[in-house]
């Protein structure tokens, strides 16, 4: 009897599996990779001020040359991390949070911001933000992930203005 | 009998060896497949499940592609174009005229990106236009001229635009904060058309 029917059977069989771990895995690792890298850089809880998005910018895929980034990577297993930043004025602003799978799970603008000042605190569970009181809790999906801050340049006169204000933002391990 | 077992071997790590060329080819072409092609809109396609948590896996990994960190919908909406309005590829050897009307958004851009996902190399740094730096028409709407050497009215450079200065590109269109109509209308939506010039 022919073994080979069987065998490319086996494989088709097992390229589906492998696919469907590869497509699940793919965000997971791409995650995994950024965190890990803005930790061997800055450390977790640490905010790092992106330089103006050129050709050589390599961080992120596709980003926008007319926005500033601001980033942390959180760690929110063993400590709560608390954000805060000045909300420029007349310009675009958000606070942003993704989970070690890459979805945006949190994310608030500077039109939704009553006050001059934005400040959120990060926690892993209920139980976790007990304890705390004061700034709005959002509780992560997952322990791992990134807190991305982004401002437009809404005029190139006022690049070093908005460049100081966002670099008054802060996170910081609780 | 040493024999069959070689032989056994053989076919078995022959087997892994095609499971594995199927399974991770297939992912990989299907992360690859780009974002947003959910909905269709001329030359522009986009996935209303982008940055959400509510995407599917293939929408996730194609984020984790050529998005990372993208905004979820309530907060900006992105559109791709990486063909022209007569459905083929956009090319850094061809011109392309963008036409359109004034957007429902709290702000919108357009930016040029290379076949590896990051801003295409030129020497003035200029990589799109956005509502705030776009120079309009008498009606309002704008023309952006997409070209080589990003000549033109409200030009943009695809120079170079990619590892080994492959020709294709594509076009990210982003709406920050868009009226509340643009969500169910995002297929009929009028955005910029996307015109080849000629090429080269």
């Amino acid at each position: 009897m022919k073994a080979w029917p069987y065998l490319l059977a086996a494989a088709i069989i097992l390229g589906g599996i492998i696919h469907i771990a590869a497509v699940l895995i793919w965000p997971v690792f791409v995650m995994d990779r950024l965190v890990s890298g803005i930790e061997e850089q800055v450390g977790l809880g640490v905010i790092a001020h992106a330089p103006r998005a050129t050709s050589d910018s390599r961080t992120v895929v596709r980003p926008s040359p007319d926005l500033i980034y601001s980033i942390c990577a959180f760690d929110v297993s063993k400590a709560p991390l608390r954000i805060s930043a000045p909300v420029p004025k007349d310009t675009y602003f958000s606070l942003s949070m993704f989970g070690d799978n890459s979805d945006n799970f949190f994310v608030v603008n500077d039109s939704q911001l009553l006050k001059d000042t934005v400040e959120v605190i990060l926690v892993q569970n209920e139980e976790q933000s007990g304890a705390l009181g004061g700034a709005p809790i959002v509780v992560a999906p997952s322990d791992r992930g990134v807190v991305l801050f982004r401002t437009l340049i809404q005029s190139e006169d006022r690049f070093e203005e908005l460049d100081a204000i966002r670099q008054q933002a802060i996170c910081e391990v609780m | 009998m040493l024999g069959t077992v070689i032989s056994g071997l053989l076919k078995l790590l022959a087997t892994l060896a095609v499971a594995l060329l199927i399974g991770l080819g297939s992912a990989w072409w299907s992360i690859n497949a780009g974002l947003g092609s959910a909905l269709q809109n001329g030359a522009w396609s986009t996935d209303p499940a982008i940055g959400s948590e509510a995407a599917g896996p293939y929408a996730r990994a194609a984020v984790a592609r050529a998005g990372l960190l993208a905004l979820n919908k309530s907060e900006t909406v992105y559109f791709t174009a990486s063909i022209d309005d007569a459905g083929e590829p956009l090319s850094t050897k061809c011109s392309y005229r963008l036409e359109g009307k004034p957007l429902a958004t709290r702000w919108w851009s357009i930016t040029v990106y290379g076949s590896d996902h990051y801003l295409t190399p030129n020497e003035d740094h200029h990589y799109s236009q956005a509502m705030n730096t776009v120079t309009r028409n008498a009606d309002d709407g704008f023309t952006i001229n997409v070209s080589p050497d990003g000549s033109g009215l409200n030009g943009i450079p695809t120079a170079a635009s990619g590892p080994d200065e492959e020709d294709a590109f594509s076009l990210t269109l982003r709406l920050y904060n868009p009226d509340e109509d643009t969500y169910s209308n995002l297929e009929s939506l009028a955005l910029p058309t996307v015109t080849k010039e000629g090429c080269s």
